[in-house]
């Protein structure tokens, strides 16, 4: 077996071993043999307990898993499609853009909320998922639509203007609101896997799986663009129907995950770059399912992390990912020594 | 501190010097004295079992609230706040309240100072409406903030037509509204955190603010009790005081049936967002309240009075057998609650329906007159808590501000 094959296995089980540490540690620690009678339906385990593994443990690791293969393969499309190492998920600005729906609708529509969610039969964290996405979604359209006429930089260029924008709408919101209002919305800022039950599983699963199919097709154009778009259409990829496919599929990734899980950071720019600097290969065969497997198993780590076991308090997502995330690019840099290689320049 | 009253006496001053008494043959002058010399002694006797008080007002007795005090003088009151945010430590507000017919007495420079009765008066919460609606103070309102956040329906007639002025929506403070309203004050509550106080603004444009601290109070009489404290702004405090009395004593004759109870439910509180759930602390108003009224809170064990910040999972694992659940978030249907997180389905409370929420009187734009006159009327909010928990105890009792969430 090569090092390519062995470093996946390895990924593969250490995935399998964070999921069963999530599942087990937490606000109390259940123990093997209780997670697998809960899995089994079996009398013997206290049906709180069971409740906790089925209904609180089991959906949120498996939504770290997926989102944290999302945010990964988001982030390798983005850094190879723009050529460059800070790129992550969100730099079209769908961040903003799902920050801004939440934003309206926990600042403004929730205050005078209680007609609305109850006349809309959405509340609470639906109305926030479906807020994030439209929100994320529009921004995306927006950037799309220019994709047809400037070039790779411009559109760089065009998300973060955006993003600024709708970041200063969401400031003259949070201005105007009630320090509780502010709370709630912050709480979503902070990002978190444990508000996708089973119900929005059946949403969100299949919309992960259905974007990182989507992803398959694409791996020769992404090797090519690595050497730019010049030589990409050289080799016979259509270069501007290829750009918009991946940066909108990866964009979807990315807005998926946030309008679910909250804007959710460093995953999408650690995880590619730990992987290039594993797998010593830059071919996108290798890449993609690399960063799928790696992607999850930081943000498995990082969730274990946030939950604090043994204090009964949590940390917030966003920073742990932060303070894992860093390192490792950091890390990565310095073996790198070039980055310049790698990004074909 | 001012100077205390000193009884003012021309002719019996002579008599008060101690030396005086020891001159008494001496010609017939203090022989015309001795009967102003009985006097004097009666007064002073009289002054000493009074103690410096009762020159201005009846004096306030508060049996509940901790956070202030009053002293009378005989030209002013002195209005003391203390404890006024979480860390405020020693750190006290004083106002000294003078009546506009009488001159500025002698007071240390800077001292805060209000010119009584109030005629001009802004609230920036609408835990006062309560007070104002128990004392008539209509008139008095001048100014209003986060109008949305409003339930007394007079309160908002008013600022219908336009007697009331709204100020302040959000976090920022429109100065200059308050500026034109020439008031004589501002009531309000600070955190100490200059970002969202007000006050701090206010004492630079030099208005009559006012901080208070019922919200810090611990027991719920000690909430109620601060209708005193307004009271006394107003030279209303008799009638404060009437209010009241009636209000402890129905308050404890409710407390004793709900000891009488039996056994005792367990109770939770609140509904998570983004994954947190802040519980009530074991030693919060929410706690208190449901301990009086025969619950057993289910994190009593805890010794903080704010909010405790939980994971779902934790509360679940606490949690999960409960008699009844209350305040889930803004719900008022079971199927809205569900629909935010269908895990709530499976709190045993949810599964038997026990689940009350205090919305009964919410008007729909964020308006609850729990927060008003609920405030106030804790003995009101007991009833209904007692209802709930040991419908039993109070026969035929028409919920005041819970309802059940069906």
């Amino acid at each position: 077996m090569n090092r390519t094959s062995t470093l996946l296995i390895a990924l593969i089980f250490f995935n399998l071993l964070a999921l069963v540490l999530n599942i087990g540690l937490g606000s109390v620690s259940i123990s093997i043999s209780d997670i697998l009678g809960s899995l089994s339906g079996s009398e013997k385990v206290d049906a709180v307990l069971t409740g906790i593994v089925l209904e609180f443990r089991l959906p949120r690791g498996l939504t770290a898993m997926l989102a944290g293969s999302a945010l990964s393969v988001s982030g390798l499309m983005m850094q190879t499609v723009f050529r460059n190492p800070l790129a992550d998920p969100f730099v079209l600005g769908v961040n903003g853009g799902a920050s801004l729906g939440v934003a309206i609708t926990l600042l403004v529509l929730a205050p005078s909320g209680i007609a609305l969610t109850q006349d809309l039969r959405l509340s609470g964290h639906i109305l926030v998922v479906v807020a994030a996405s439209v929100g994320a979604g529009a921004v995306l359209m927006t950037l799309l639509a220019f994709a047809r006429r400037v070039d790779v930089m411009s559109l760089l260029i065009l998300g973060l203007m955006i993003s600024y924008g709708v970041g200063a709408i969401v400031s003259i919101l949070i201005f105007y609101s009630m320090a509780d209002r502010l709370q709630s919305f912050f709480n979503w800022s902070f990002g978190n896997f444990s508000s996708v039950t089973w119900t929005h599983f059946l949403v969100f699963a299949p919309s992960v799986v259905v974007g990182l199919a989507a992803v398959v097709p694409q791996i020769k154009s992404l090797d090519a663009f690595l050497l730019g778009e010049r030589y990409a259409s050289s080799m016979g990829v259509n270069v501007r129907r290829s750009r918009i496919l991946i940066l909108g599929s990866a964009s979807l990734l990315a807005g998926v995950v946030t309008g679910f899980c909250g804007p959710i950071g460093f995953v999408g720019i650690a995880a590619p770059h730990f992987c290039r600097l594993l797998f010593r290969a830059p071919s996108h065969r290798i890449l993609v399912p690399s960063a799928i497997l790696f992607g999850s198993l930081i943000a498995l780590i990082a969730d274990l992390i946030a939950k604090a076991p043994g204090i009964e308090a949590t940390l917030p997502l966003n920073a742990v990912t932060a303070l894992i995330g860093a390192p490792v690019v950091v890390a990565a840099l310095l073996k790198q020594r070039n980055l310049r290689r790698v990004f074909g320049g | 501190m001012g100077r205390k009253a000193e009884v003012n006496v021309s002719k019996r001053s002579h008599c008060l010097n101690i030396l005086n008494w020891f001159r008494m043959g001496k010609g017939g002058e203090c022989f015309r004295h001795r009967q102003t010399r009985l006097k004097s002694v009666l007064w002073i006797a009289l002054t000493c079992v009074l103690g410096s008080s009762t020159v201005l007002g009846k004096r306030v007795e508060l049996a509940y609230a901790k956070n202030f005090s009053v002293e009378y003088f005989e030209t002013h009151k002195i209005v003391t706040v203390r404890n006024m945010w979480r860390g405020s430590a020693n750190l006290t507000f004083t106002y000294a309240l003078v009546p506009r017919t009488t001159a500025l007495p002698d007071l240390p420079v800077g001292m805060r100072i209000i010119r009584t009765p109030v005629q001009r008066m802004s609230i920036l919460e609408t835990v006062y409406l309560g007070h104002i609606e128990a004392l008539d103070l209509y008139d008095e309102l001048v100014g209003l903030a986060n109008v949305s956040l409003a339930h007394d329906p007079i309160a908002l007639e008013q600022v219908k037509i336009g007697y009331t002025k709204k100020i302040q929506e959000g976090s920022s403070l429109n100065i200059e509204t308050l500026l034109l309203l020439k008031l004589d004050l501002v009531l309000t509550s600070a955190m100490g955190n200059p970002q969202f106080d007000a006050h701090p603004q206010l004492e630079r444009a030099k208005q009559p603010v006012v901080i208070t601290a019922g919200y810090m109070e611990e027991h719920p009489l000690g909430r109620s009790e601060w209708l005193k404290f307004t009271a006394v702004f107003f030279d209303k405090e008799e009638a404060a005081s009437r209010i009241f009395d009636k209000i402890a004593k129905r308050y404890n004759e409710l407390s004793d049936i709900a000891s009488s109870a039996g056994s005792r439910p367990t109770v939770l509180a609140n509904a998570p967002y983004g994954g947190t759930w802040h519980v009530p602390g074991g030693r919060s108003y929410t706690a208190r309240a449901i301990e009086d009224a025969g619950g057993n809170y289910l994190f009593s064990d805890d010794a903080s009075s704010g909010g405790l910040p939980k994971d779902f999972e934790s509360v679940y694992h606490r949690a999960a057998e409960v008699d009844f659940w209350l305040h889930p978030g803004v719900h008022r249907d079971l199927e809205g609650l569900r629909s935010q997180d269908d895990r709530f389905a499976r709190f045993r409370a949810f599964e038997i329906g026990n689940v009350y929420n205090n919305t009964l009187q919410s008007n729909g734009t964020g308006g609850n007159d729990i927060w008003e006159r609920g405030v106030l009327h804790p003995e009101w909010v007991l009833e209904d808590l007692i209802a709930i928990f040991h419908p039993g105890l109070i026969p035929n009792h028409s919920f005041r501000f819970y309802e059940k969430l069906n």
